[in-house]
């Protein structure tokens, strides 16, 4: 009792001096420290966060002709963004494109992860000939993709209609819904290997001796599979989804190599409408105050995903 | 156990051998594409493999386009990012594990929640910084754009691997009369190198697979990487589309190469950001 009340009384003045004191300290033990990140730091802060900060000053003022903000603390670049009419549809394609190249990789990635973490022969082989949409530079298996669904001459018009699946050829990236299909095919093609290889490395977490009691039970490969695996997948799924969500706004590339967004903007998401509305229409307001909306969003993804990261490590 | 056996068959001719196949189709389509002549190219029907195969596009290819400009222009983009984000990240990698300073959570965090940050997203925000600094149309700029979003994960990366490396090591380099810095760089990057190889790849591979940062910086034809040079071409009235295929496929040796030879730590460390 009499030590407590000692502790308090010499604590009590000298919360700021030891806050002082605290700093002299950490700045003499961690001094070097400081030194070695200071170049990453100005790096990140001169190219990503001063754009940032930048960006969203700009947003929220109104963009003369050469560029200069003038009069910052104004809504009239979002209004503008309301009041276009293309908005809700770019907002729908965007959602359709997001959610949906996401749910079809885990798809296709999930089984082809169970597969691969089986012992075959030539398991080496085929998980690296999966992982080559990841080797190629994005761009270039866009263009090749571009020719493989060339109206005319591309070779899947003619594999299909040789198979008799289709009579005459078809324009795949001129048609909306197709070119949009097309769009989000090429997408899942290139997630993939990522996707596959992650769920891979989560498979072979788990450790192999929970599976002995239900092999001693007698239970089928499916319910093994649904008690056994997915319970213990689960966060490793969440997280590659939430990720996957994420990455589904670097899409950029793949939509303005196959179609730049048309025809008539049915093919557009939010980022190349971004895009589109700084570089091709020169709408600089409206561009800014779209892509802080994206950025809101963003944030809220990458925060739940730094959370659930964050609660794994600790665990 | 015959019924597992039966689902597997199953598995690996339903799903693993399509999936094989659509993987490598395009670049399939590609080898076989650049060995055709033109007429087989744009007299239908189309065919799937070359039946006259010929490597002259490989030899129009360097007189048709500055096919030799846009490889130097990468080269520059992927080596000078790949150095420049070393530079920055090899002491940031070293000051995350060695020391426990204030802040040190944050920067951590800091660095997962930017590595996977579309740079589109903020592209209009660069592109303010970057005219405001006069420095549009310039590889320089490419080059700092790639190093700053290879960084995090490069730092990422090597702190992984320099915190498995004891510190009595330059502890006992120190005792021989090394400074901190000399201690680092004579002990601990050599025994880090698989981490270096991987990151220098890695960086290498973000630089010259590089498309957004060339596409809205770059307006000089001799400034283009591999990447937009080509695409330019696709969006050209009349597509050379053999020698198109021809430059393509050039462009991707150089990269899934280096991939294959890095592909298990490269996964490995991609694999852990999305599961640590």
């Amino acid at each position: 009792m009499a030590n407590q009340t000692i502790a308090v009384r010499m604590e009590q003045p000298s919360t700021t001096y030891r806050a002082l004191t605290g700093w002299r300290a950490e700045w003499r033990d961690n001094r070097m420290a400081y030194g070695l990140l200071l170049p990453s730091v100005i790096a990140f802060a001169l190219f990503l966060v001063f754009p940032i900060v930048n960006m969203f000053i700009a947003a929220f003022s109104t963009v003369d002709t050469l560029g200069r903000t003038v009069d910052f603390g104004t809504l009239a670049n979002f209004e503008t963004l309301i009041n276009d009419a293309r908005m809700p549809q770019i907002i729908r394609q965007t959602a359709i494109f997001g959610f949906g190249t996401v749910a079809l990789t885990v798809v296709v990635a999930f089984p082809l992860a169970l597969i691969l973490n089986t012992e075959f022969r030539g398991r080496t082989v085929a998980k690296a000939l999966i992982l080559i949409p990841w080797a190629m530079p994005f761009a270039v298996s866009a263009i090749t993709w571009r020719w493989i669904f060339h109206g005319q001459m591309g070779v899947l018009n003619y594999t299909l209609s040789q198979l008799g699946i289709i009579k005459e050829y078809v324009v795949w990236l001129g048609e909306p819904n197709l070119a949009f299909s097309a769009a989000m095919f090429v997408e899942v093609w290139s997630s993939i290997p990522f996707m596959t290889i992650t769920f891979l490395a989560g498979l072979q977490a788990i450790p192999p001796h929970i599976y002995d009691a239900a092999k001693m039970d007698g239970a089928s490969p499916w319910r093994e599979f649904l008690d056994m695996t997915v319970p213990q997948m689960r966060t490793v799924i969440m997280i590659v989804t939430l990720l996957s969500v994420i990455w589904a706004f670097r899409s950029f590339a793949v939509i303005w190599i196959l179609t730049q967004g048309g025809p008539l903007y049915r093919t557009d998401i939010a980022v190349t409408y971004l895009y589109k509305l700084a570089f091709t229409n020169l709408d600089f307001g409206a561009g800014y105050a779209l892509a802080v909306c994206i950025f809101a969003v963003l944030i809220v993804f990458s925060l739940i995903y730094t959370r659930i990261l964050g609660n794994r490590e600790d665990a | 156990m015959s019924s597992a056996r039966t689902l597997k068959l199953t598995g690996i001719i339903g799903v693993l051998l399509p999936a094989v196949f659509i993987s490598i189709f395009p670049l399939v389509v590609m080898i076989s594409t650049s060995f055709k002549t033109s007429q087989e190219v744009y007299i239908p029907p189309p065919t799937f493999l070359p039946r006259a195969p010929t490597i002259q596009n490989y030899f129009d290819i360097w007189s048709v386009a500055p096919l030799a400009t846009f490889f130097r222009n990468s080269m520059i983009i992927g080596l000078g990012s790949t150095a420049l984000a070393l530079i920055l990240a090899i002491p940031a990698a070293y000051a995350l594990t060695r020391f426990r300073f204030r802040g040190r959570q944050f920067y951590q965090l800091f660095l997962l929640g930017i590595q996977m940050f579309p740079p589109i997203v903020i592209i209009l925000g660069i592109f303010r910084v970057v005219a405001g600094l006069n420095m549009v149309d310039s590889l320089t700029t490419v080059v700092a754009l790639n190093a700053i979003f290879s960084l995090s994960f490069a730092i990422w990366m090597l702190s992984g691997y320099f915190s498995t490396i004891p510190p009595e090591i330059e502890e006992a380099a120190m005792m021989d009369g090394n400074s901190r810095l000399g201690a680092m760089v004579n002990m601990i990057l050599p025994l880090s190198w698989p981490g270096l190889v991987a990151v220098t790849i890695f960086g290498f591979m973000n630089g010259w697979n590089e498309f957004l940062f060339a596409l809205t910086f770059i307006r000089s034809q001799d400034k283009l990487p591999l990447t937009i040079g080509l695409f330019k071409f696709v969006t050209r009235f009349q597509v050379q589309w053999h020698q198109l295929m021809a430059a393509s496929l050039l462009t991707t040796i150089v990269v899934v190469v280096l991939f294959m030879l890095v592909q298990n730590q490269l996964t490995r460390g991609m694999v852990s950001l999305g599961e640590k």
